[in-house]
């Protein structure tokens, strides 16, 4: 790229702005190839599982053969298999996504329905996870050694060895059985959002703990912040001012990270605390051997995390001019 | 130590000393390890684990899969020290041989991962160019799926199944491997031992295998300790959802699945499985741990 004239600010900044549209297509354009071959990968999925299609559709018993010849010329089974490929991706492209083999309702209508109540609890569980996580792990670093320290490193390392699914359950008989707080099932409310969040950012909370503990240790040795003590500044503002700011990028990058773990999570979750969502949504679909759904609640899934994690890259060559030239 | 002249036996028996100094790698580790209070008791958390899961008609009575409905739902008693589930079966007895299952699961899922893994991440970055950017391309678009995502997708292709809930998980696995065995290779095939044995006609497995391989065995046994952890809990979830170890198989997450009905009246059919998952998980993390400090001592923190 061409170097700015000097002294010409607005020309600068012009030219910063380039070099992040620049990063920004080549991220776009980067993901095109993996969304293609996730495509792929989401229609295979109904050609490798064993069985006709049609024949599922119909249920599996006593269905005469022409039926099920009908159906399959109806559905273009027969045609070849790139031909199918193309009018499945062109289909997709469109948001349709078929209709269920159990409920014949459009696919694309039933993750229309989940799919608020996912994004709500992915939400809420890294919201959970960052707020508690980060004032965790700042109050282990600044009383460093201490009873505090030590209590919010345990809690830490229970919170990556814990099963999420295991901690919904131990809150449901909790709060639910014993203490009747808070709803152990259902969505809705901000009451029947508390335990799920909770259940679900657990494992990214000890991440994010653990995380922060050591940036701010290692931000505390830095002579800006000895500098700030020696300008006699209080302890509270050296903490919030120089201290907090600083230590908290690292945990700006985890974020998408985070959130694509958390994602997946919501599968387990949305089981425990029987919610509705694309999670459940899937999982019932695949017992119930309803493939479609599967499909589009997979394709879904992806399609939301790789948007999530460019729209980090995103943010992070906005703050981080470094990461565009690599 | 005091510095006094020596007789020549002593001078030999210093000697010997001195040469003990140099350790191997290894040596070094585990000496590290052995000072690590919180990774020797993890340690000794898997071994019990293994003992336990080996020899588990040794510490119960009880069959795990035998049904036994007049027992049903028994609170935890003298009898059955973990109570008993809605068909009369012993918790602590499928506890026992849960951990077998458990601990197959774990190892033969990262077993599946390296075996796939290692060779592509060797492949990939020895040789570069066309080679490396499909697998790197392969690799990104395993690591576009969030989560258990992948592990399901895999799941719904081969149908629902203990056997198959490995197979899922390992492939999952795979990416981590790959990623880290490629970097190492990347950094280390530009050493100069490595283009003298390429210049003495050395064929291209034994470069592999032999001259690049052993500098990642440290990261890479390190990587395997908290994945075995890692394909345990996911295992276990899948489990959990009806898409592992189908009844009356006694897996944990299984376990925990069928006893979400009865939470309220029964317990402990939750939360002792749930507690032993924590703990084979929480052993082979600190573990995992305790080895990378060991290994590394500058990444300790």
């Amino acid at each position: 790229m061409a170097e700015p004239p000097p002294g010409t600010r607005s020309l600068a900044w012009g030219s910063e702005m380039t070099g992040l549209t620049t990063y920004i297509a080549k991220r776009l354009l980067g993901s095109v190839p993996i969304v293609l071959a996730l495509s792929v990968l989401v229609f295979s999925i109904m050609h490798l599982v064993p069985g006709d299609p049609a024949q599922m559709m119909l249920g599996e018993i006593g269905v005469l053969a022409e039926a099920t010849a009908n159906l399959r010329k109806q559905l273009g089974l027969d045609d070849p298999i790139h031909v199918q490929y193309f009018r499945f991706i062109s289909k997709a492209l469109r948001g349709d996504f078929g209709r269920s083999f159990r409920s014949s309702q459009p696919v694309a209508q039933m993750l229309k329905e989940q799919f608020p109540s996912t994004f709500e609890l992915t939400v809420a569980g890294l919201a959970t996870a960052i707020v508690l996580g980060v004032l965790l792990g700042i109050i282990a670093a600044v009383r460093r050694n201490s009873m505090v320290d030590h209590i919010s490193m345990l809690i830490a390392l229970f919170g990556v060895s814990m099963p999420g699914f295991w901690f919904g359950l131990v809150l449901i008989m909790v709060f639910s059985f014993t203490l009747r707080l808070l709803p152990a099932t259902g969505s809705g409310t901000l009451k029947h959002l508390i335990l799920p969040a909770l259940a679900l950012g657990l494992g990214a909370l000890a991440v994010v703990a653990r995380l922060v503990r050591s940036s701010v240790l290692d931000v505390l040795k830095e002579d800006y912040v000895r500098t700030a003590r020696a300008k006699g500044l209080s302890e509270r503002v050296v903490i919030y001012r120089h201290v907090l700011r600083n230590s908290l990028i690292p945990v700006v990058t985890m974020v998408g990270l985070q959130f694509g773990r958390l994602l997946g999570g919501s599968v387990v979750i949305e089981q425990v605390f029987t919610r509705q969502g694309i999670g459940r949504l899937t999982v019932n679909a695949i017992l119930d051997k309803d493939f479609q759904v599967v499909q589009g609640g997979v394709f879904l899934s992806a399609l939301v995390f790789i948007l999530v994690n460019l729209l980090v890259d995103i943010s992070y060559a906005w703050l981080d001019p470094r990461v565009r030239y690599e | 130590m005091a510095r006094v002249p020596k007789t020549q036996q002593e001078h030999a028996g210093s000697q010997a000393a001195d040469r003990q100094e140099i350790k191997s790698p290894f040596r070094l580790a585990f000496i590290r390890l052995r000072k690590n209070r919180a990774a020797m008791v993890a340690l000794v958390i898997v071994l019990a684990e293994i003992v336990v899961a080996a020899g588990a008609p040794l510490f119960t009575g009880y069959d795990p899969v035998e049904i036994n409905p007049p027992d049903a739902l028994q609170s935890p008693s003298s009898v059955h020290i973990m109570g008993t589930d809605q068909f009369g079966r012993d918790i602590w007895t499928r506890i026992l041989y849960g951990a077998r299952i458990s601990l197959q699961v774990g190892v033969i899922s990262v077993t599946i991962a390296t075996l796939i893994g290692v060779p592509m991440g060797l492949i990939a970055g020895y040789y570069g160019g066309r080679v490396d950017t499909a697998v790197v391309g392969a690799m990104d678009l395993m690591l576009a799926f969030p989560g258990i995502l992948l592990a399901l997708a895999i799941v719904t292709i081969l149908g629902p199944s203990l056997a198959n809930s490995m197979i899922a998980v390992g492939i999952s696995a795979i990416p981590a491997r790959v990623r880290l065995v490629r970097g190492s290779v990347l950094s280390t095939k530009e050493n100069a031992y490595i283009e003298a044995a390429r210049a003495l006609g050395c064929p291209v497995t034994t470069i592999m295998f032999r001259h690049i391989l052993p500098n990642i065995v440290s990261p890479l046994i390190v990587l395997t300790s908290l994945s075995i952890a890692n394909a345990i809990l996911t295992a276990a979830s899948l489990s959990f959802l009806g898409l592992g170890a189908q009844p009356p198989i006694p897996e944990w997450g299984a376990m925990l699945g069928g006893g979400r009905a009865y939470m309220g009246v029964a317990w402990w059919m939750t939360t002792f499985p749930g507690v032993a998952i924590m703990i084979t998980v929480l052993g082979m993390n600190i573990l995992g741990d305790g080895l990378r400090d060991a290994f590394d001592p500058k990444l300790s923190t």
